[in-house]
């Protein structure tokens, strides 16, 4: 899965002037976080339609990439995200950052990963009892 | 005191006659040493200089000129035969070297005695020199004329502000020297170690390497109670004792006999008559390793032949009241733009829109903001990796330009651009 991530300049109004360009484009957002410091952030964002958003940012004048990002459905219970985490541990995968996507289902939550390899993530995953989210954004 | 009587109160044709005596030789001089000038002077001869009205037939020589023959290009006496290499820094990647033979440093020694007793020292005063000591010429040049004036030297360089002022506490010195912004900062630290400018032992504070207004002026005179005095040097020329303000402080004796001033239209290169705000251009007329004619400082002055109240015949040249380049002058320190874009292009591997702006807080220290328009080689989606780039350019813009400014990544096309062009430059203080 492909996150779009944005550089957000720290000062008023930055995140209200991406949101406003998203907006008119029509972009529904399925996720977005924001990670920052005293000076700016970084906000990831997960949208159906990559390549349409990453153009409307950048018009918007918005310094943006394309991230490569991992989606696993977990099970929603007690100790749910404990299993997986668990289970990266026991296979040597270090996590760089994570957030949940909403997902309308009663019995699994979504958390999208952010791995130094994302290969070899998709790889250790596929032979654990997890499954990958796959359905379309 | 005056110094040297035999130069510093000569009668105007005098010195014309030997300025005009002492050019002639130079032009033969650099002529015959200099690979750099033996090619700019191909079609003059020494005969050509007859008085000193024929230096307008001599081309100006630019810091770039230093740089493009760097490291010794320009020098005329091999390096095994110079005693001592000091630099300030250069509009990008090289510095600007100079060097000095034994001559030159009794040169030095010299013009910075006759400052050092313009300004009111007497060989029985003890000096606490807190300019840097180093590749920086400050240090070195205040304490090569304390000797030969016959002072004593307290070389404390810049820096440990607590330990300069427990010593000046205990041993009593009468002459401070250092730039301004750092005498106000040792006034701070005085007064908040419970100390009252009775308690200071500084009578005089001879101050310079950056600009500075007669506000501040004001302010070091209250707060430190001394005498707060102007000298004006640059490296290329010898350092500091270029020109010195004297107890008038109407302006500052620039010692003409070796040192040879000229006023100019920078734009066009006319030179102007007395009193007209131009950039100052000074040739070495008796220096031996780095002889420079008609060097353009950049430094916009106006000077007056007019003869000083205190019986000096040297002309004075004003404060200084701007550049006519973008170089900058931060705590000491001189910084061009072009050094940031350098350590933007190898630090961050993009050339991105910047813009500098200094500020001056209520107790005259400066700082430097850099704002970094953000480029798509520079994103990451990591933040640690993003504070990794933030920190790697600071260490790099720190090594350079011996500040540490404070960065900030802003968004695309926010910086202003005025007619398309990048404005690079905010300086907030009120010099």
């Amino acid at each position: 899965m492909k996150q779009l991530s944005v550089f957000l300049e720290n000062s008023p109004g930055s995140l209200l002037r991406l949101t406003e360009a998203l907006a008119q484009a029509e972009v529904n957002l399925r996720a977005l976080t924001v990670s920052e410091n005293a000076d700016f952030g970084i906000v990831r964002i997960l949208v159906h339609d990559i390549e349409h958003a990453a153009s409307v940012v950048k018009a918007a004048n918005f310094i943006c990439s394309q991230t490569d990002v991992v989606a696993v459905e977990i099970p929603d219970r007690t100790g749910g995200l404990f299993s997986v985490l668990k289970e990266f541990e026991n296979k040597g995968l270090n996590i760089e950052y994570m957030y949940s996507l909403q997902v309308r289902s009663k019995d699994k939550a979504v958390m999208i990963f952010r791995f130094k390899d994302t290969e070899k993530a998709l790889n250790v995953i596929k032979n654990t009892k997890f499954v990958l989210f796959e359905e379309p954004l | 005191m005056i110094y040297n009587k035999t130069v510093e109160i000569i009668d105007k044709a005098r010195l014309e006659d030997l300025q005009s005596k002492r050019l002639k030789r130079l032009v033969a001089y650099v002529k015959n040493n200099s690979p750099y000038y033996q090619k700019q002077l191909a079609h003059i001869q020494a005969d050509d200089i007859n008085s000193m009205k024929d230096i307008s037939k001599l081309p100006f020589t630019t810091k770039e000129d230093l740089r493009n023959n760097y490291p010794y290009g320009i020098f005329s006496m091999p390096h095994e035969k110079i005693s001592e290499i000091h630099m300030s820094s250069g509009t990008a990647g090289n510095p600007t070297l100079v060097g000095y033979s034994r001559k030159d440093l009794m040169l030095w020694a010299e013009v910075m005695s006759r400052s050092l007793a313009c300004a009111g020292v007497h060989s029985s005063d003890m000096i606490q020199v807190a300019f840097g000591y180093g590749s920086f010429t400050g240090g070195f040049g205040v304490h090569y004329g304390a000797l030969k004036l016959g002072a004593t030297v307290l070389p404390m360089s810049s820096g440990q502000t607590r330990r300069q002022i427990t010593l000046m506490q205990s041993l009593k010195p009468r002459i401070l020297a250092c730039t301004p912004s750092y005498a106000l900062y040792m006034a701070e630290e005085a007064a908040s170690m419970g100390l009252k400018p009775s308690d200071i032992s500084w009578e005089i504070g001879i101050f310079g390497a950056e600009p500075w207004s007669e506000g501040m002026r004001t302010e070091i005179e209250k707060r430190l109670g001394v005498k707060a005095v102007d000298i004006y040097g640059l490296s290329e020329i010898i350092g500091p004792g270029v020109s010195m303000e004297c107890d008038e402080k109407n302006g500052m004796h620039i010692w003409s006999d070796v040192f040879y001033p000229e006023v100019i239209n920078p734009d066009t290169g006319e030179v102007l008559p007395d009193k007209e705000k131009g950039e100052l251009v000074i040739t070495t007329l008796t220096k031996q390793a780095i002889p420079l004619l008609r060097y353009r400082t950049r430094d916009i002055v106006s000077m007056t032949n007019e003869k000083c109240a205190c019986g000096r015949t040297m002309p004075r040249i004003s404060k200084i009241s701007g550049r006519s380049d973008d170089m900058l002058v931060v705590r000491g320190i001189n910084i061009f733009p072009s050094q940031i874009e350098h350590v933007l292009l190898n630090a961050a591997g993009a050339a991105p829109h910047y813009q500098i702006i200094v500020n001056r807080n209520s107790i005259y220290q400066d700082s430097i903001d850099i704002l970094v328009e953000i480029e798509e080689q520079m994103f990451s989606d990591q933040m640690k990796e993003m504070e990794q780039l933030e920190a790697k350019i600071v260490k790099e813009m720190t090594a350079v330009l011996n500040i540490t400014p404070k960065l900030k990544l802003v968004s695309p096309k926010t910086l202003p651009r005025s007619e398309g062009k990048a404005v690079r430059v905010i300086d907030n203080r009120k010099i």
